[in-house]
């Protein structure tokens, strides 16, 4: 649980599914071109290979999609904001076990008063 | 495109694909295709949805393994016990609670409270007794832990019997319920497994909204305990005095904000010129993370008793009570709190402060109750 899920492995399937939405296309002209000379027999086999390559490709890349966007969410990365309390210098830090609001976390740099954990939330890890 | 099927069907007839073997070949297979579907395509329908449910169920199963061994994680980390402890938190999840009779109602909400009382302290002395070194906030912390892991138990367990029992059936109506009902439920179990990552770790969730707008009332101010598991600290905001309350932290806590409304309600002899309940509440698809609301009536969630405490209290004493909600989503409510949720607070603080000059006087006492839980908030 506290590995960064990858999202290299979606990367990969999304480039898949476009390999296989590009043959679909591949196959759809070759239809279309089996269509004009009169092989029906052609046309039928490459159009149903076109039809089943789109619609298995297009909804892979969405569920992908879907995946990912549930991927995005789960990199987030938990922030713990401490504040002086006479001062009003504030730190911002990754969370660490034990933290919650309200604990004093020791005293400030700048004038020795007490540093208290003023907030703790997720943000979404920004993207590169 | 339309153009050219009706065009091959125009010229050489559906299905007509030549006279050679593959043409033959072809053709038949195009008329059994499209009787199969005309025949069995309700059945080819459920067969689809049924996998579709199958997936899901076993995606639960692993979500419902995952949620087991983080909690079998953190318990040993934590509350370091002796033996393994795997088979005790087994029977935990498997625990249930027989909700009352209501055919006769009346009197219903006392025997509620008294089982729900029931069930959390045996719950709690469950969990402490499986993680014997943890302190009373990290025993809080393990029981919600446990629960959201009970809760994803559940869920896998009654999706699997109805997939099963529409399985054995082959019932279009069970099969169609439960798979138009299944984005809404796999999006509910990812809520529960965020929920123990949060617990694990100790961080405040999206619900503890109101406890840390309470808690942040409480700043610098001597606290006491009110029953049940509640704190409360008297300040002044605007020259009127102030009873905040909230569930004791910084443990996954909710407490009984209706047992304690009532408690500083006769200490004051229900003198009180105004109660604001502060509680998160679910936003409706396109409303903002963090949007403020304000509205009346008693903003607590849960099974009701609480609610109905605090209804009646007022309505003996003639209180007014005023809600302010801060909207988050089913998944933000369970899991670590958003940014948008945490910077909320002080906005509902200048709510309240206006809410408190518009409606009330001086000197006067308001009880301001931070609703929800308190997990990574103290006191």
């Amino acid at each position: 649980m506290n590995g960064k899920p990858s999202l290299s492995y979606a990367y990969l399937l999304i480039a898949f599914g476009l390999v296989i939405l590009g043959i679909s296309m591949w196959a759809m002209i070759r239809a279309l071109t089996a269509y004009d000379a009169g092989e029906y027999a052609q046309f039928f086999v490459y159009g149903v290979m076109a039809s089943v390559g789109t619609v298995l490709a297009l909804s892979s890349i969405t569920q992908m999609r879907r995946r990912m966007a549930v991927l995005h969410t789960l990199a987030t990365r938990v922030l713990s904001t401490v504040l002086c309390s006479n001062c009003g210098f504030k730190v911002m830090r990754g969370f660490s076990t034990g933290d919650f609001v309200t604990k004093e976390v020791g005293q400030c740099q700048q004038c020795q008063g007490k540093m208290r954990v003023e907030a703790i939330y997720a943000e979404e890890a920004k993207t590169k | 495109m339309l153009d050219l099927f009706a065009d091959i069907a125009f010229q050489t007839g559906l299905g007509n694909f030549g006279n050679g073997t593959l043409g033959s070949l072809l053709n038949i297979l195009f008329y059994m295709a499209f009787f199969a579907f005309f025949i069995f395509g309700q059945q080819i329908q459920s067969r689809i949805a049924l996998m579709q449910i199958d997936g899901a169920v076993r995606k639960l199963e692993t979500m419902r393994n995952d949620a087991k061994s983080l909690t079998v994680k953190t318990l040993r980390e934590i509350g370091k016990p002796k033996d393994d402890p795997t088979p005790r938190l087994n029977t935990l999840l498997e625990q249930f609670l027989i909700e009352p009779v209501n055919m006769d109602p009346a009197g219903i909400v006392g025997k509620f409270d008294h089982l729900l009382d029931v069930r959390e302290n045996k719950f709690k002395s469950d969990v402490a007794r499986i993680a014997p070194e943890a302190t009373p906030a990290q025993v809080n912390n393990l029981e919600n832990l446990v629960e959201a892991s009970w809760a994803l138990n559940y869920m896998f367990k009654v999706v699997r019997h109805l997939y099963l029992l529409g399985k054995k059936t082959f019932s279009l109506f069970v099969i169609f319920q439960l798979q138009a009902f299944l984005p809404l439920i796999m999006m509910e179990a990812e809520a529960y497994l965020g929920a123990t990552k949060a617990f694990a770790e100790g961080h405040p969730i999206g619900d503890g909204a109101g406890a840390l707008v309470a808690s942040k009332l409480m700043k610098d101010r001597e606290t006491r305990k009110v029953p049940k598991d509640m704190v409360a600290a008297e300040t002044t905001l605007e020259g009127r005095r102030v009873i905040a309350l909230k569930a004791e932290g910084p443990g996954g806590n909710v407490g009984k904000p209706g047992d304690a409304i009532r408690q500083v309600l006769e200490e004051n002899n229900g003198k009180a010129s105004m109660i604001i309940m502060v509680d998160a509440a679910l936003k409706l698809e396109g409303e903002k993370t963090g949007e403020i609301g304000e509205g009346i009536g008693a903003a607590i969630g849960g099974i009701g008793t609480e609610r109905f405490k605090i209804e009646e209290e007022a309505t003996k004493f003639g209180i007014p009570v005023y809600a302010i909600v801060i909207k988050q989503s089913i998944q933000e409510a369970v899991t670590t709190m958003k940014k948008e949720i945490s910077e909320a607070a002080e906005p509902v603080l200048e709510k309240i402060k206006g809410l408190i000059v518009e409606r009330t006087k001086e000197g006067e006492l308001v009880i301001i109750a931070g609703i929800g839980n308190t997990a990574g908030i103290a006191p």
